[in-house]
C-alpha cells in the first residue's frame, strides 16, 4: 500500500540509491499554463533522475487543492510540496507581498537577477521562520488591465472604474488610481464583464486569453504594474527529514525548472498580448517614459505593503532599487 | 440529580442562542450584499468590506448553526431501514448513531481549535483591503463543533431516538 | 480495496440513520485514518471544512433559501393562484393548468422545489379537490410541479454545481430557462387533458384584473431576480440578496404579516435549511479531499473515459446511476458526491457541462418524486394527515415517464440549454 507510506521515507534503499518516497505537489493553475508545464517536468525529472525512488505525485488543476488552503496544507504536512501565488503567501509572510509593489520589477531580466541574490535569501528565510522551504520561484508574468469603459493611458483614466481586483497591494493601487476594487470569484468575472457588472479586472495576459476576455472586454492596458509570481513550497520538517542526496536533486532539478519558466514567462506574456490584439482588444502599451508617472501615483499602494512588511520590506525595497 | 437536568437545559439553551446567532448572520450577510449592490450601482462606490464579510457570515451560520439542526432533527438522514426494523432495534440504533456523530464532532472540535490556534501563531490576514486576522472567522469551527458535541450527548441522554430530518 | 471500503461504509453509516453530513464526514476520517497516515492528516478536516464554505458564490444558496421562507410566510402563494385561476380556470382541465402556472412562477421566485411545493399546494390542494379534481391527479400534478422550483432559475442545486465545478452560476441559471418553461408547458399539456372534462365558467375581466393587481408582487419578484442576472444589474449572489431583501420589504409593507412569530418561523427554518445543506457540503468535501488524495476520482474517470464505446452509453449510464441514487437519497447529497467524479467524466468525454448541469436538475427533480426517498412526496404527505404516499406515488407516475422524456429531448437537442447564453465554451 504504497499511500501509507506517503510523505515519509522508508528506510531500505542502499548507499548509491536514493530512499525511496513519495512526495505529493498540488498546484492550481490550469494544466496547459506555462508553470504547470514546468512543474509537471519538474516532477517527471525528478522522478526519473531518481530512478523512480523519488516519486512526485501531483494533484493538478485544484483537484486537491484551491489557491485559498494551499498554504495552510502546506504548513500542515497536508501536502508536502504546493505551488501558490506570491500574494497568497503575503498573507503569512508580509515581506513576500513585495512582487505586489507596483512597478518594483520594471523587466523580466532584473527580476531574473533579482531572485537570484539576496532578495532571494531574505525572502526564503522569512518563510523558513514559518515553516516552509521554498525551491522555486515560478514567473506567472505581469499583470494588465483590460476594461470597458476607455483606454486607459494615464493613471487619471481610472476615476471611477470598478475593477475586479488580485489581492490587497494591486486593491491599493486601483483605489489611489481613483477606481474602485471589486470582490468578485474567478469564475464570475467574464460574465461580470460581459453583463457591464464590473468595469474591468486585472490579471496577467496568459489568464485573460484562456478566459476569453477579448470577448467580453474591448482595452487591454499593458503597464506591467506588477511581476506576478507563484512559489513552489515544500513543508519545512519534512524537507528536514530527507536525505541530502534527495534535497540536492531536488534544489537542481527545481533551479533548472525555475530557469525554464522564466524563458517561457516573457514569450507567454508577448505571445498572449499579441493574440488578444488579434482576436480585436484595443491594445494600449504605456510607453517606458510615462511609467515614473504611473509609478509616483501608486505611491500608496508601496507605502502598504512598507507598513505590512516592516524592516524587512524597506530592506528588500532597496535591494530591489539598487539593482534597477 | 438536578445538576444534570441544569446542565441539561443550560447545554440546550446554549445550542438554541448558536440557531439564533445563525440566523442574524444570515440576516446580517443579506443586508451586507445588499448594501454593496445599492452602493455600487448606484452611487458607482463599491464596498470593500461585504463580500469578505459576508462569507464569513455565511460560514459561521453553518458552524454555529448546524447543533440546533441537529436537534430539530432537520439534518438529512436515510431513513429506510430505521422505519422498517422493531421498536428495540431501532432505540440500539439511535445510540449507536449518536454515538457515532459524537465522535466526528470531538474529533472536528480538537483538531479545528488545534488549526485555530496554529493560524493565530503564523499570523495570517486575509489577502484583501480588510487584512482581518483570520483565526477570527476560523473560530466559527471549533465552537460549533463544541456545540455539535454537546448536541450528540444530548441526544444520547434523550434516549435512541432515531428521527429522520429534511425540508428543503 | 479503498473502493469497498468507502462504498460499504458509507452504506452502513447511512443505513443505521447517522445523517448523511456526518456519515461523509465520518467516512472521510475513517479513510484518512486508515489510507493517510493515521492521525496525521486529521489536520486537514479543519482546512477542507473551511474552504468548502469559503466560497461567495455559495452565500447565494443561504439567502435564497431565506427569500424562499419569508416567500411560503407570506401571502404571495395565495395571491398568485387566485390570478392563475381566474385567467385559466375555463379552459379544459383549467385550476390544473393554473396550478402548474403558479408552481412556475414560484419556481422563479424561489431556489427551491420544497419551498414551490409547500407554497402552491397549501393553496391548490383543497381548492381543485373541492372543485372536483382527483385527489390523486392533484397529488401528482403539485409534486411534479413543485419540482420545477429548482430547474427554473434561480436555483439552489444550480448554485452547488456551479460552486463544486466552478461554472458560472449566471450560466447556469440562464440555462435552465428554456429547459424550465418547457417541461412546464409539457406538465400544462399532459394536466389539462389529463382533467379535460373539468371546465368552468370563465372569469369577467374585471375579475382577472383585480385579481392580477394583488398578485403583481409575486410577478415582479423574478423579473427583478432574473431580469438583474440577466442585464448584469447584479451577480446570481447579489441577486438572491436582492431577492431575499424585497421578498421581506413585500412581507412588511404589502402583506403586513411580519409579526414577530412570524419572523422566528422564517429565521429558524431558515437556519435549518441552511446548515443542513451546508453540513452537507462540508461533509462531502471532506470525503471528496481523501477520495482525491488516494485518486479514486481520477481512476473512476479515466477507467470510463478509456472504455471503447460511445461516450453516449456512458451518459445513459451515468443517467441511469443518477436515476437509481435520486429514489434513495436526497438531491443535495446525490450532487455532493456524484459531482467530482461525474463532471471530470462529462468534460473529457466532450460533452457541454452547462447542458450537463441541467440534465443533471432534471434528474433531481425525479429524485424529488420517486420513491422510497423523495422530498416532495413528504412535503405533500405532510400538508393534509389524509394523503397517502402510495396515492402520491400513483399520481407522479405520469410525470416520471414526461422527465425522463424530456431529459431524451435535451440529449438530442442541447440547444435548449445553450441558445440563450449565446456563448457556448
Ligand atoms: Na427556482
Ligand atoms: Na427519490
Amino acid at each position: 500500500q504504497s499511500s501509507s507510506t506517503t510523505g515519509q521515507q522508508s528506510n531500505k534503499g542502499t548507499n548509491n540509491e536514493y530512499e525511496p518516497v513519495t512526495i505529493r505537489l498540488a498546484y492550481n493553475l490550469p494544466q496547459d499554463h506555462h508553470i504547470s508545464v514546468g512543474i509537471e517536468n519538474f516532477a517527471k525529472t525528478v522522478t526519473e533522475k531518481s530512478g523512480g525512488n523519488v516519486k512526485i505525485q501531483v494533484y493538478p488543476a485544484g483537484q486537491l487543492l484551491s489557491d485559498k488552503e494551499m498554504n495552510q496544507a502546506i504548513l500542515t504536512g497536508g501536502v508536502e510540496m504546493g505551488v501558490n501565488s506570491s500574494t497568497l503567501w503575503a498573507s503569512t509572510v508580509p515581506a513576500m507581498g513585495i512582487f505586489d509593489v507596483p512597478y518594483a520589477f520594471p523587466n523580466y531580466e532584473l527580476a531574473g537577477k533579482a531572485l537570484s541574490g539576496e532578495l532571494r535569501e531574505k525572502l526564503n528565510k522569512a518563510m523558513e521562520e514559518k515553516g516552509v522551504k521554498v525551491l522555486m520561484y515560478a514567473d506567472y508574468g505581469y499583470a494588465q488591465f483590460a476594461n470597458n469603459v476607455r483606454q486607459l493611458k494615464s493613471p487619471e483614466d481610472f476615476k471611477g472604474l470598478k475593477i475586479r481586483s488580485i489581492g490587497d497591494i494591486p486593491s491599493e493601487m486601483i483605489k489611489a488610481y481613483g477606481a474602485s476594487p471589486v470582490f468578485l470569484g474567478a469564475g464570475e468575472v467574464y460574465t461580470a464583464l460581459q453583463r457591464k457588472t464590473i468595469d474591468g479586472a486585472t490579471s496577467g495576459t496568459t489568464a485573460m486569453l484562456q478566459r476569453h476576455y477579448d470577448e467580453v472586454a474591448k482595452y487591454l492596458t499593458i503597464n506591467n504594474y506588477s511581476y506576478l509570481e507563484f512559489i513552489l513550497a515544500v513543508n519545512k520538517s519534512f524537507w528536514d527529514r530527507l536525505p541530502e542526496k534527495t534535497k540536492n536533486l531536488l534544489s537542481e532539478t527545481a533551479q533548472q525548472t525555475e530557469q525554464w519558466i522564466r524563458e517561457q514567462a516573457k514569450a507567454e506574456d508577448e505571445r498572449t498580448a499579441k493574440e488578444l490584439e488579434e482576436k480585436g482588444m484595443e491594445v494600449y502599451v504605456v510607453p517606458e517614459s510615462d511609467l515614473p508617472k504611473w509609478k509616483e501615483a501608486a505611491k500608496p499602494a508601496r507605502d502598504v505593503y512598507i507598513e505590512r512588511a516592516g524592516d524587512l520590506g524597506k530592506e528588500l525595497l532597496n535591494i530591489v532599487e539598487t539593482i534597477n | 440529580m438536578r445538576i444534570f437536568s441544569i446542565l441539561y437545559s443550560f447545554l440546550d439553551r446554549l445550542i438554541q442562542a448558536g440557531g439564533a446567532v445563525a440566523g442574524i448572520l444570515i440576516i446580517l450577510a443579506t443586508c451586507m450584499t445588499t448594501f454593496d449592490v445599492i452602493a455600487r450601482s448606484v452611487f458607482n462606490q463599491p464596498t470593500v468590506w461585504a463580500t469578505e464579510l459576508c462569507i464569513y457570515a455565511i460560514i459561521g451560520s453553518c458552524f454555529l448553526g448546524s447543533a440546533y439542526t441537529l436537534r430539530t432533527y432537520s439534518h438529512i438522514t436515510v431513513d429506510l431501514l430505521i422505519n422498517i426494523v422493531p421498536r428495540k432495534v431501532q432505540k440500539v440504533l439511535g445510540y449507536v448513531s449518536n454515538v457515532f456523530g459524537f465522535v466526528f464532532s470531538l474529533i472536528f472540535t480538537i483538531y479545528s481549535l488545534e488549526h485555530v490556534l496554529n493560524t493565530y501563531r503564523l499570523g495570517t490576514t486575509s489577502s484583501s483591503l480588510l487584512r482581518v486576522p483570520m483565526y477570527l472567522p476560523e473560530m466559527f469551527l471549533p465552537i460549533g463543533g463544541l456545540l455539535l458535541c454537546f448536541a450528540f450527548i444530548l441526544q444520547i441522554v434523550d434516549g435512541g431516538v432515531s428521527k429522520g430530518g429534511g425540508h428543503l | 480495496m479503498n473502493i469497498t471500503f468507502f462504498l460499504g461504509g458509507m452504506a452502513a453509516l447511512l443505513l443505521i440513520g447517522i445523517p448523511v453530513a456526518f456519515a461523509l464526514g465520518l467516512l472521510a476520517i475513517g479513510g484518512m485514518y486508515l489510507f493517510n497516515g493515521g492521525t496525521f492528516s486529521f489536520s486537514q478536516i479543519p482546512i477542507i471544512s473551511y474552504k468548502s464554505l469559503d466560497d461567495f458564490t455559495l452565500t447565494a444558496l443561504s439567502m435564497y433559501v431565506l427569500m424562499s421562507q419569508v416567500l411560503v410566510v407570506s401571502g404571495v402563494g395565495r395571491d398568485l393562484y387566485e390570478m392563475a385561476s381566474k385567467w385559466f380556470r375555463h379552459l379544459p382541465g383549467g385550476l390544473a393548468i393554473a396550478t402548474l402556472f403558479c408552481c412556475a412562477i414560484f419556481a422563479a421566485i424561489s431556489g427551491s422545489s420544497v419551498a414551490t411545493a409547500v407554497t402552491v399546494g397549501a393553496v391548490a390542494l383543497p381548492e381543485m379537490t373541492k372543485r372536483g379534481y382527483d385527489k390523486r391527479t392533484v397529488l401528482g400534478l403539485l409534486a411534479a410541479g413543485g419540482t420545477l422550483g429548482i430547474l427554473i432559475p434561480p436555483s439552489v442545486p444550480m448554485i452547488i454545481y456551479g460552486s463544486v465545478t466552478g461554472e458560472s452560476i449566471g450560466k447556469l441559471f440562464v440555462a435552465g430557462i428554456i429547459p424550465g418553461i418547457l417541461l412546464t408547458i409539457i406538465f400544462m399539456i399532459y394536466a389539462s387533458w389529463k382533467t379535460r372534462h373539468i371546465k368552468e365558467k370563465p372569469a369577467t375581466w374585471s375579475e382577472r384584473i383585480e385579481a392580477s393587481k394583488t398578485a403583481i408582487w409575486g410577478l415582479i419578484l423574478p423579473i427583478i431576480v432574473i431580469g438583474g442576472i440577466y442585464t448584469g444589474v447584479f451577480t446570481p449572489t447579489e441577486a438572491a440578496a436582492i431577492g431575499a431583501m424585497i421578498s421581506i420589504l413585500i412581507a412588511i409593507f404589502v402583506y403586513k404579516n411580519f409579526t414577530f412569530s412570524n419572523i422566528k418561523k422564517i429565521v429558524l427554518s431558515t437556519v435549518k435549511t441552511n446548515a443542513m445543506i451546508l453540513m452537507l457540503i462540508v461533509g462531502a468535501m471532506l470525503l471528496g479531499y481523501i477520495m482525491t488524495i488516494l485518486q479514486i476520482p481520477q481512476t473512476i474517470t479515466q477507467f470510463a473515459i478509456s472504455q471503447d464505446v460511445s461516450p453516449w452509453v456512458i451518459f445513459i449510464l451515468i443517467n441511469i446511476v443518477l436515476l437509481i441514487l435520486g429514489c434513495f437519497l436526497e438531491t443535495i447529497s446525490i450532487l455532493v458526491i456524484t459531482l467530482p467524479i461525474l463532471y471530470p467524466i462529462i468534460t473529457a468525454l466532450g460533452f457541454n457541462p452547462i447542458w450537463f448541469a441541467v440534465i443533471m436538475v432534471v434528474n433531481m427533480e425525479l429524485a424529488l418524486i420517486t420513491p422510497p426517498v423523495g422530498l416532495n412526496l413528504f412535503v405533500l404527505k405532510g400538508l393534509d394527515k389524509t394523503n397517502t404516499i402510495a396515492e402520491i406515488v400513483k399520481g407522479v407516475v405520469p410525470y416520471v415517464v414526461i422527465m425522463i422524456m424530456f431529459i431524451v429531448v435535451l440529449a438530442i437537442f442541447p440547444e435548449l440549454t445553450t441558445i440563450l447564453i449565446g456563448k457556448v465554451q
